[in-house]
């Protein structure tokens, strides 16, 4: 049994969050953010005549597409073909990567126009084309603020989250020497003048895509700033990088999800802008890689199976108490929050994330908000069980102790001698640290003004209540032999 | 009220109307409906009242496949404000663009563009877009529209299909909602009704 | 109808007044209630800790106890106590048939509301009181209407609540809170700020464990609020 302290390897939750709290312009925005999203999102939903019913129908078309997804793979790749678009599957990140950037450079491009994807940051395509000197303008604004700021996404709808328009304005200011201003249009316009011509002159657009629709070769992007619609239809070449399940069956499944998405996502009726991207207009060409990377493997999981049913709204981030605390960045992998949890151990190994499952209250708001209702408490909670039950996996010193506690817990406390043994020296803990520290001490528990302990009874129910049950029932039976 | 789908708009359809323009508000968007030509022509003086600054002369930009009849009441509302001009050429930046919308989905408060009629520079160019509903296709909601799509019941081919529901936004700044982010700072629904 | 109600560890050891409470309430719906003197821990710790070993010998003893007992109902006053026998331990014994005890376990809120006791109490208050909805009854249990319409029926109270998207977790989480102690202090503390920011100075909760750490966090923070399990505060208004 290998015993190690620290590990730098391990997400050390405790330490982000503690970096994130101390950050009270991040908490501010954070708070404001995620409370007005969740609003929002039950807006929309309260107003929808379709959004519970189109649920149910979702999540039935997602469960039947996860359960033959290799099939409707090859399905939606010979559809393609049929449409005049060159698609390319690929296992592994390097391949994909490597892939995307030898269509650049045999495009003579040294940079491309990109709008947000979340698989472009699970392969880290960015950097990978920076190594290969293509620069990746990213231009939804969010990722563009994140992007100067050579920072990561914090959220999987609102990327700059994080940033305050203090933080922004400075930004611009130094990085693109534009005039400081703190007015988010003003801002905003900028942003918009500097990427127009970066999508007048760009030969590659890529981007991702929130759907793939298998039986007519057809991908769905949605969006509300315009920034995809003009990577996808300005430059000749347009690339959309996307994981394998986000194939669907057919084109009456699609608006359910698009339903979902836009209310979800930003408590929209419905995004800006839905575009239905297929054959590429004449002389131009487009290309779709698509990433299957673990995700067949999770597909016949049993129990995993159901985190595939995921559209990236960010809703679970939304509301979770811990999301709303410890930010994106905290999570130190590319999808935060309770999904991010669930998918984190596939992706980079349970051995990196022995804090990361343990850091849920498993409140369970996640699961009543999640349009596709994914069970994440309860998929964290598989983690957990699956983690304390493997011995394969290398077990830091906090892990052991932690079972140690749960393992004398049950020991004693299933007891029910011991359990009642231990009582008095419970209490006589207390009244130690009561007179050591003026209140009553838990190690760990216990915060410096912040939090207490509100301490033991003096007797617990049980005790007190069958003590005066015996005495009741001892004056009875004194009653009945004094008659 | 009951829609036979795909159907197209026709008198006593109000109510459906007034959803439709509480929805389409709700993304930030604003539907006219013209009854007759003069409604038209004020809805466009209105718009073009909006565009003009300090000045300046107001630009339309009519897309080519425009219906035959709305277009030539369009033309002459444009005729009759002073200044305003019409061009062909697809302005970066700056202009009004008047697109032909191919069907209304009421409970989304959004409108489908057929990119077979209509190029994406025209509704992504311009400070505002004008989507001209004229004989468009009629749907409850996208689940309807998409089924007619798939079933071949609609005359717009899925890979053909931008639906636009309010003008370009972001809220990526503090949450403060701007529009005009890289596409137009607004959009118009004329909904011709007669 | 023979009740027998079942104390969660929080209760049994930190607040043993809420038990009584209980009690009272049995007492004025004259509800013919036993207590099982050998039962302990429903053994969730362990479980939500990711070592269901740990928490087979609990619910072993449970189901055996229980099995012996010929009462109605097991009334647990608990969401996340009352989930963990219902919802968890057909899972840890996959083999064996236990509806008639997941049948027989009621969480207190649903068996007052639903057999419709509550309204035997007759209950008057005067004011305002926060009720908190304590997640595992919510989310887990969908037990949210009944504690509502309970408080609902007192005569001069003016319920308020949170808003779903001002509603959270009270960032207890049983282990969670002594791993993450900063973080799970933050949620209570943010909890409690809003409480106050309304002007309210009287929660109810609908779990010990909540009322636990609220109090724990109003204490360091020297927040003076009054705290009630649900029981505590039907009891109180209906004296």
């Amino acid at each position: 049994m290998a015993l190690f302290l620290k590990d730098k390897n391990i997400i050390n939750i405790n330490k982000n969050a503690k970096k994130a709290l101390a950050d009270k312009t991040l908490q501010a925005n954070l708070k404001k953010a995620t409370a007005e999203a969740v609003f929002k999102r039950n807006q929309a939903a309260a107003v929808s005549e379709t959004f519970e019913s189109s649920r149910d129908i979702a999540i039935a078309a997602r469960e039947a597409s996860i359960s033959m997804l290799r099939k409707l793979s090859d399905e939606f790749v010979e559809n393609c073909v049929k449409n005049n678009i060159k698609c390319f599957v690929f296992d592994d990140y390097e391949s994909a990567n490597a892939k995307i950037t030898d269509l650049i450079k045999e495009r003579g491009a040294d940079f491309i126009v990109k709008s947000k994807s979340m698989l472009t940051e699970e392969i880290e395509l960015n950097r990978h084309l920076k190594l290969n000197g293509i620069e990746a303008i990213e231009t939804d604004l969010g990722e563009f603020i994140v992007s100067l700021a050579g920072e990561k996404p914090s959220h999987l709808t609102a990327p700059a989250l994080h940033k305050s328009r203090r933080e922004v304005a400075r930004l611009f200011s130094e990085k693109l020497d534009m005039p400081y201003s703190e007015d988010p249009a003003q801002l905003s316009y900028f942003a918009r003048r500097y990427l127009r011509d970066k999508f007048m002159s760009a030969r590659v657009g890529l981007t991702g895509a929130n759907f793939a629709v298998s039986d007519s070769g057809l991908i769905a992007v949605i969006e509300n700033e315009a920034n995809a619609r003009l990577a996808i239809n300005l430059p000749q070449t347009h690339i959309a990088v996307f994981g394998v399940e986000k194939i669907i069956r057919n084109l009456n499944d699609l608006p359910h999800f698009l339903n979902l998405l836009s209310k979800s996502a930003t408590g929209q009726l419905l995004n800006a802008y839905t575009s239905i991207i297929g054959p590429p207009a004449e002389g131009k060409e487009r290309f779709f890689i698509i990433v299957t990377k673990r995700r067949f493997e999770i597909a016949a999981d049993p129990v995993f199976k159901e985190a595939l049913r995921c559209i990236r709204c960010g809703a679970c981030q939304n509301i979770c108490p811990v999301f709303q605390r410890l930010s994106g960045h905290g999570y130190e992998f590319c999808y935060g929050g309770p999904i991010g949890t669930v998918l984190a151990p596939f992706f980079i190994g349970y051995q990196k994330c022995a804090e990361l499952i343990d850091a849920s209250t498993l409140c369970g708001f996640c699961k009543s908000i999640c349009p596709m209702k994914i069970n994440l408490p309860a998929l964290i909670l598989q983690h957990r069980f699956h983690y304390g039950a493997d011995k394969k996996i290398k077990k830091p010193l906090f892990k052991h102790l932690k079972k140690l506690f749960s393992y004398l817990h049950s020991l004693i406390m299933s007891n029910n001698v011991l359990s009642r043994v231990i009582q008095p020296f419970a209490r006589l803990y207390f009244k130690i640290t009561a007179a050591v520290f003026g209140r009553n001490y838990i190690p760990r528990w216990s915060v410096f003004s912040k939090r207490d302990f509100i301490g033991m009874a003096p007797k617990t129910f049980m005790e007190s209540y069958f003590t005066k049950n015996k005495k009741k029932s001892r004056e009875k039976e004194g009653d009945k032999n004094g008659n | 009220m009951e829609i036979n789908k795909g159907e197209k708009l026709k008198n006593g359809s109000e109510k459906l109307f007034d959803k439709f323009r509480e929805r389409l508000a709700l993304n930030g968007a604003t539907a006219l409906i013209c009854a007759n030509r003069s409604d038209i022509a004020a809805h466009i003086a209105d718009i073009a009242a909006r565009e003009k600054k300090d000045g300046g002369r107001p630009v339309f930009h009519l897309s080519a496949h425009l219906a035959s009849s709305s277009a030539s009441s369009i033309e002459t509302a444009i005729g009759s404000i002073e200044g305003a001009y019409i061009t062909k050429s697809i302005l970066d930046d700056n202009g009004i663009y008047i697109v032909p919308a191919s069907a209304l989905l009421i409970e989304d408060g959004a409108l489908a563009v057929d990119s077979a009629l209509c190029a994406h520079e025209e509704t992504l160019f311009g400070d505002i877009c004008v989507l001209i509903a004229d004989g468009a296709e009629i749907y409850n909601n996208i689940i309807d529209f998409f089924a007619a799509i798939s079933a071949g019941k609609s005359s717009i081919k899925a890979h053909n299909i931008t639906i636009i529901a309010g003008p370009s936004k972001t809220a990526d700044i503090e949450k403060q909602i701007v529009t005009g982010m890289h596409g137009p700072k607004k959009l118009y629904c004329m909904v011709i009704n007669y | 109808m023979k009740v027998s109600l079942f104390v969660p560890c929080i209760m049994n050891h930190l607040m043993p007044e809420s038990a009584y409470s209980i009690l009272n309430i049995f007492k004025k719906c004259n509800i013919d209630f036993s207590i099982e003197k050998d039962q302990l821990c429903c053994g969730q710790p362990g479980y939500n800790m990711g070592y269901c070993e740990h928490s087979i010998p609990f619910a072993r003893k449970f189901i055996d106890l229980y099995s012996k007992n010929e009462c109605d109902y097991i009334v647990v006053p608990s969401g996340s106590c009352a989930a963990m026998i219902k919802h968890n331990y057909p899972k840890l014994f996959p083999g064996e048939n236990l509806e008639w005890l997941t049948a027989k376990v009621v969480e207190f809120n649903s068996f007052m509301h639903d057999n419709k006791f509550y309204l035997k109490l007759d209950m008057k208050y005067k004011g305002a009181i926060f009720y908190h909805k304590s997640c595992h009854l919510l989310n887990e249990m969908n037990i949210d209407r009944e504690p509502k319409e309970m408080l609902g029926s007192i005569k001069g109270l003016r319920l308020i609540e949170a808003l779903t998207h001002q509603n959270t977790c009270c960032g207890f989480g049983g282990a969670f809170s002594a791993s993450f102690g900063e973080l799970s202090t933050e949620v209570g503390i943010a909890k409690l700020e809003f409480i106050m920011e309304n002007k309210l100075k009287d929660i109810v909760a609908g779990d010990s464990g909540c009322i636990m750490h609220l109090k724990s966090v109003a204490m360091a923070r020297g927040y003076k609020l009054n705290f009630y399990y649900i029981a505590d505060f039907l009891d109180l208004c209906s004296n």
